[in-house]
């Protein structure tokens, strides 16, 4: 045997070790990032669904120009700063009249008063503060919010939460690297299922397939979402820190493309609407938001953002000068002029989130996802099975396993009960929607170390799971009278596709129970006297 | 926890491929926003650095990692850190 073999022998065999731990120290976290990230693709969508709402273009049919005018002229001249507008998800217009300051946490935050405003003009609710809190408080992002919240932090206080998810997408970085690297077959693996083989074999193939698959996309998305976490948590401050010389407001004049001393004579700004209008009919969509810098003022400017659209990849940020109506310039995502920062990270976005084609784009984001959550969840599970062959005591790991992958989809689900049952109740639904997740998860925790059976404690979980699928759109419709005859009529597409979605894994929760039911009776008919092994759950 | 839980820390190769590696693309991400040419739009020097770490971090980890000769990785990394401390300290100092 040559140096040579010898060398790529125990290379292979470094890279499947690595392989192996760095799935089975992070794989459960893991887990918890890809499934709730595969969730979060269609956060915009929940949204929309927990509030059986549909985007009614309020821009476009609002007077918005009048409305700011009014508020204007009842918010204090410091708020005026900055006015952000968007659409809620429950028919409303969201005016945010803000400045910048500190927070108690030291970061640089929008603090103003934030204005809810009814299609007909009228004020429906107000507050003040800074714009993290009220963020914070928002019920009708409850439930989105909260699930996004768990993929980008796993709700550990800043900075470590997102640290800790940096860290999580090296980790799938090097799972994925190195499952690619040691594959010597790959075009073979990629159909590769004896299906005549044992349920580990089963599994291993399965595996091996799914993770072939996904390879590609898994390294788009550890690669994008390490840069996420770790640009926010450090890398910002600390470049601030290296190229600004610790001014990190310079640092975002920068980024944000904004002249640093602005003339604040006053002069009256032109009509919002035209405005609006123009950006519609040069970008054949509806903006997401608006951004009006120095409003009332010479240097006003008005910056129109819209999602990617028909053929786009990337967004669009149109910006006006305001004090003359004359449109300047498409800008770019950060800085002032094309870069290639700039054009780079206008690509990570829409890659990430899979955002580029609507919800098309969406639906083939979460089939990828679910993909990498299999090979996470059978890369674990052939963990616990080639350790059970030998030691007894590893079947904790088993038990773990269900705890974790049946668990965390129904403390998700349990959550968005807890949204509509708050909301019904009319208490605070930002507070009860992650409580109920808490309350889930702590009854999961207790049942999966009282049942000692872990193939009864999956077929319970995912019984569980079934029917809290089922009952999320009877819950959504009782909670708003918006039945799928209704979201058909009024082409509410982001509701459609969620309880359909729902309705579709209900079905395939109850036929995994009843496979496993048909595959204990087997088993007891054949061997009544063996216990349950991680080999039995596996298959 | 046991022993052989925590033998790993005996390992160099942990220490090379784990917190080193770590180190040095931290400090190789932030000289990087003294060097890289900011280009016209001015950000290029401070989102260039942040978006190449992952990969910074992960070609120097796979190296460190693979390697049959620790030494040299070793004499990589401490390379890196010279140079790119004496570009943080002209930064700062200079």
């Amino acid at each position: 045997m040559t140096d040579k073999t010898l060398n790529t022998r125990s290379k292979s065999k470094a890279l499947l070790s690595l392989h192996s731990w760095s799935g089975i120290v992070l794989g459960m976290l893991l887990f918890a990032v890809i499934f709730t990230g595969s969730v979060a693709v269609v956060s915009d969508e929940i949204g929309e669904w927990s509030n059986s709402n549909a985007h009614q273009q309020l821009m476009l049919s609002s007077n918005m120009d009048a409305t700011i005018k009014h508020l204007a002229k009842r918010t204090p001249a410091e708020y005026l700063d900055e006015i952000t507008v968007y659409e809620s998800h429950r028919q409303q217009l969201v005016y945010f009249f803000h400045t910048h300051r500190q927070n108690p946490s030291g970061a640089m935050d929008d603090y103003g008063i934030q204005y809810l405003v009814t299609p007909d003009g009228e004020i429906a609710q107000q507050k003040e503060g800074f714009g993290s809190d009220i963020y914070a408080e928002d019920d009708a992002n409850a439930l989105s919010r909260f699930l996004v919240a768990i993929h980008t932090e796993l709700h550990i206080p800043a900075p470590w939460g997102l640290i800790l998810t940096g860290i999580l997408g090296l980790a799938m970085l090097i799972a994925a690297v190195s499952g690619f690297m040691m594959h010597r077959h790959l075009f073979t693996d990629i159909f590769t299922i004896r299906k005549q083989r044992d349920g580990q074999a089963l599994k291993r193939d399965s595996h091996t397939v799914a993770g072939t698959w996904s390879i590609p996309f898994a390294i788009l998305l550890a690669f994008t979402g390490s840069f996420f976490s770790f640009a926010t948590a450090f890398g910002l401050p600390a470049m601030a820190v290296v190229a600004f010389g610790g001014d990190q407001e310079a640092m975002m004049h920068t980024l944000v493309g904004e002249a640093e001393n602005q003339s604040k004579a006053p002069q009256e700004s032109v009509n919002l609407d035209m405005m609006i209008a123009d950006s519609v009919e040069r970008q054949s969509s509806v903006p997401s938001f608006i951004t009006l810098s120095h409003w009332g003022t010479e240097s006003a400017s008005l910056l129109v953002f819209f999602m990617p659209d028909k053929g786009n990849v990337g967004y669009e940020q149109l910006v006006y000068n305001a004090s003359n109506g004359d449109f300047v310039e498409y800008k770019p995502l950060v800085g002032t002029v094309p870069s290639a920062g700039s054009a780079i990270l206008s690509l990570i976005y829409p890659i990430h989130f899979g955002t580029f084609a609507g919800l098309f784009s969406k639906i083939i984001w979460i089939s990828l996802g679910v993909a990498a959550c299999y090979v996470t969840v059978t890369g674990l599970q052939l963990y616990a099975y080639r350790n059970e062959k030998h030691e007894s005591s590893w079947r904790w790991f088993s038990r773990f396993n269900v705890w974790g992958f049946f668990g965390l989809p129904l403390c998700s689900l349990s959550s968005a009960v807890g949204f509509f049952i708050s909301g019904a109740a009319g208490a605070n639904q930002s507070y009860w929607t992650p409580m109920a997740f808490i309350i889930a998860a702590a009854l999961i925790s207790l049942l999966s170390v009282s049942i000692r059976n872990v193939l009864t404690l999956k077929q319970l979980l995912l019984s569980a799971n079934g029917v809290f699928c089922l009952a999320l759109p009877i819950f959504r419709f009782s909670h708003s009278d918006v039945g799928p005859i209704y979201a058909i009529q009024h082409n509410m597409h982001a509701l459609m596709f969620v309880d359909l979605s729902l309705i579709a894994m209900a079905t395939w929760c109850f036929y995994c129970v009843f496979k496993g039911e048909k595959f204990r009776q087997t088993q007891s008919t054949q061997q009544p006297a063996m216990p349950v092994s991680t080999r039995e759950i596996a298959k | 926890m046991t022993t052989a839980t925590l033998l790993f820390l005996k390992n160099q190769r942990f220490w090379l491929s784990g917190p080193s590696t770590l180190l040095v693309s931290l400090e190789i991400m932030l000289a990087m926003a003294v060097w890289f040419p900011a280009g016209i739009g001015n950000v290029n020097n401070i989102m260039m650095p942040l978006i190449m770490f992952p990969l910074i971090w992960s070609v120097l980890f796979f190296y460190t990692y693979l390697t049959p000769v620790m030494q040299r990785a070793w004499w990589l990394l401490l390379t890196l850190v010279a140079i790119n401390s004496a570009i943080l300290a002209y930064q700062f100092l200079g």
